[in-house]
């Protein structure tokens, strides 16, 4: 195949394992040519058991071997593959993730460390910024939330929540949930973030993962626009009232996604009324834009070695973030 | 104890002082500084009707009929009372604030003042949390205009002049018991009040059945103390403090879902706050659960009801 290499990543989150298939030319941000992904939802047994179970295991191995076939198939010449909150927390994270690495046919599953996470969503997220900006940004994840405050493409500070769009959606199995679970969210949502510190005057504000990308949709507005915190209570409203089926079918959107979306739209607000932040820019990019540009700036070594804490070339050892509330 | 006492004195006695408690309490409404008088006039509303409902056998029909319009007062006093204890425990659990039209941090009318989070303003007040300090006024303000409305309903509506007119019970001419020992009638209903009151309960709304049973043991040991052994006044006591506990768990579950509903009409940019005051209500609605909890299976578990049964007929 001739062209710019192409090279992917695999997120094995804790709501879904997601491909992106991406074409690098020379100084250029890497483009998007393929995605993929399946809702496999290993957080959900470790938020009830504390571990992942075989059957999931089994889903996961089988889905990440699949997209590594297509990412191959594709052209792909490097294959980078981490896993986050879900892998991290997890009694069993080490043994699924070498399960997993086996099955697909990789040298290994790197357990992605929380603020290697936070940069490299960072670095992915700020890549086609113009300027060296001061950027805060959002990542609401399955099983985690990174909030990554720093200058565009620079080292970032974060505050890293294990607090995600799945285990906060965990707790209502109601359709629409009832009020009961609702405040069971609330209450869940409203302990476990801290106090934060907002950020300066003139911060752009950008988000990303599956919460903050697909909200819009539930407004019909297409995926990625910007949202107010009006706009997210408006949703917040809308899934109180509205079933998941009835959403989903509304929307487009995978049912599975519509459910996360419930606790992932409580974790956004939140923070957006503790960050004081007027709105928030969805970025189409992410962790795994940042995981093509590393691999392709820093090879397969500095992949391998993102699991050591503190191995990321930009970060300072015992950094401080800079939002944690003194 | 005077065990000679038969239920037409009993009835007498206690039905006047009660049916003059009311009275004073109703004199006591339309001052608007008297924050007590709500609360008082419940109270002996409620005294009166468990007065009535024990001394029935010896109650002409004509006095029971007083019972729904007792019952009708208390509703009345509902809604006010209602929103003065949620202003109450806003303040002990969340802190106090002033109910005020100064607007200048409020993010809807911060565009007049320059408000970062409106576009084109520049700079926004900071709070403690997010817009927790508006959100919390918010509340403050909804509840000042809920007693105001519920206290003008009461004042100027009929509602204080069918209280001021409740007549007095006819103690004169009474039912056909009127000649039973006082002492019979009680030692009659208070072990089923007792067996009730004593009942286990196994969930929240369950605890809260509980606290109504509970004060309706009291008012009715508190009307036949004349009557009672000498264990009464350490029961009922006791009795007073369960009833509190239960009380302040119940009132904080009501105001959790008034917050709830309270939250829906406010400006949307304030619930993430509002949600945020709510669970820290919640967090003091399930500390008092657990209180009360505690409290009663503690007695639960010492056949107390056995023992307080028995002091109070000794």
């Amino acid at each position: 195949m001739t062209g710019p290499p192409r090279l992917a990543a695999i997120d094995v989150g804790s709501n879904t394992i997601h491909l992106l298939l991406a074409s690098c030319g020379p100084g250029q941000p890497p483009r998007q040519l393929y995605r993929r992904r399946e809702f496999v939802q290993l957080g959900l047994d470790v938020a009830l058991r504390g571990r992942i179970e075989e059957e999931r295991m089994a889903r996961a191995a089988k889905t990440l071997a699949d997209q590594v076939v297509e990412a191959r198939r594709r052209g792909a010449e490097r294959v980078a593959v981490g896993g986050t909150q879900a892998l991290r927390s997890a009694q069993n994270g080490a043994e699924v993730a070498e399960v997993l690495a086996r099955s697909a046919g990789i040298p290994r599953v790197v357990i992605v460390p929380p603020q290697e996470e936070a940069q490299l969503a960072f670095d992915g997220a700020t890549m086609t910024l113009p300027g060296p900006e001061l950027v805060l940004l959002l990542d609401i994840g399955g099983a985690s939330t990174q909030a990554a405050l720093g200058r565009a493409r620079g080292l970032c500070s974060d505050h890293s929540l294990a607090l995600g769009s799945g285990t906060v959606s965990a707790l209502a199995s109601g359709d629409p949930p009832t009020s009961e679970e609702w405040r069971r969210m609330q209450r869940e949502v409203g302990q476990r973030i801290p106090d934060l510190v907002p950020p300066p005057p003139g911060t752009l504000v950008l988000g990303t993962g599956g919460t903050i990308t697909n909200l819009p949709r539930i407004l019909g507005r297409p995926k990625n626009s910007s949202l107010r915190l009006r706009d997210v209570e408006k949703v917040i409203e809308i899934f109180r009232e509205i079933p998941v089926l009835e959403l989903a079918q509304r929307t487009g959107m995978d049912q599975e996604r519509v459910r996360l979306c419930r606790g992932g739209s409580l974790i956004l607000a939140q923070l957006m009324d503790i960050l004081r932040l007027s709105s928030v820019r969805c970025s189409e990019r992410g962790l795994r834009d940042g995981m093509v540009s590393g691999l392709l700036e820093r090879g397969d070594d500095w992949w391998r070695a993102v699991e050591a804490r503190g191995a990321h070339p930009k970060r300072r050892s015992g950094h401080q973030s800079a939002l944690a509330h003194v | 104890m005077s065990e000679d006492l038969t239920c037409g004195e009993l009835a007498r006695r206690a039905l006047a002082d009660r049916h003059q408690s009311v009275r004073w309490a109703v004199a006591r409404l339309p001052l608007p500084s008297d924050l007590e008088a709500v609360h008082d006039t419940r109270v002996a509303l409620r005294r009166l009707r468990e007065a009535l409902t024990g001394l029935a056998p010896c109650l002409t029909k004509k006095d029971l009929l007083l019972v729904d319009r007792v019952r009708l007062g208390e509703r009345e006093l509902g809604p006010l009372r209602d929103s003065e204890v949620r202003d109450e425990l806003l303040t002990a659990v969340l802190g106090p604030v002033a109910v005020s039209w100064d607007r200048s941090d409020d993010p809807l009318a911060a565009a007049a003042y320059g408000n970062s989070l409106l576009p084109g303003g520049s700079e926004l007040r900071s709070g403690p949390r997010g817009f927790e300090s508006e959100a919390r006024r918010g509340l403050a303000d909804r509840l000042a205009a809920e007693i105001a409305t519920a206290r003008n309903l009461l004042i100027e509506g009929r509602g204080l002049r069918r209280l001021a007119r409740l007549a007095p019970p006819s103690a004169g001419r009474l039912g056909r018991a009127a000649q039973q020992p006082a002492r019979e009638l009680a030692l009659q209903q208070l072990p089923k009040l007792f067996n009730t009151a004593a009942r286990p309960h196994g969930s929240s709304a369950q605890l809260h059945r509980r606290r109504i049973r509970v004060r309706r043991l009291r008012y009715r040991l508190e009307l036949f103390a004349p009557v009672l052994g000498a264990g009464q006044p350490a029961v009922v006591e006791q009795l007073r403090q369960l009833q509190s506990a239960l009380g302040h768990f119940h009132d904080l579950a009501m105001l959790v879902e008034w917050m709830d509903a309270a939250s829906r009409s406010q400006p949307r940019q304030l619930r993430p706050a509002l949600r945020r005051l709510t669970v820290r209500v919640e967090l003091e609605h399930q500390a008092a659960e657990e209180e009360a909890d505690a409290l009663v299976r503690r007695l639960d578990a010492t056949d107390w009801w056995v023992a307080a049964r028995r002091a109070t007929s000794a």
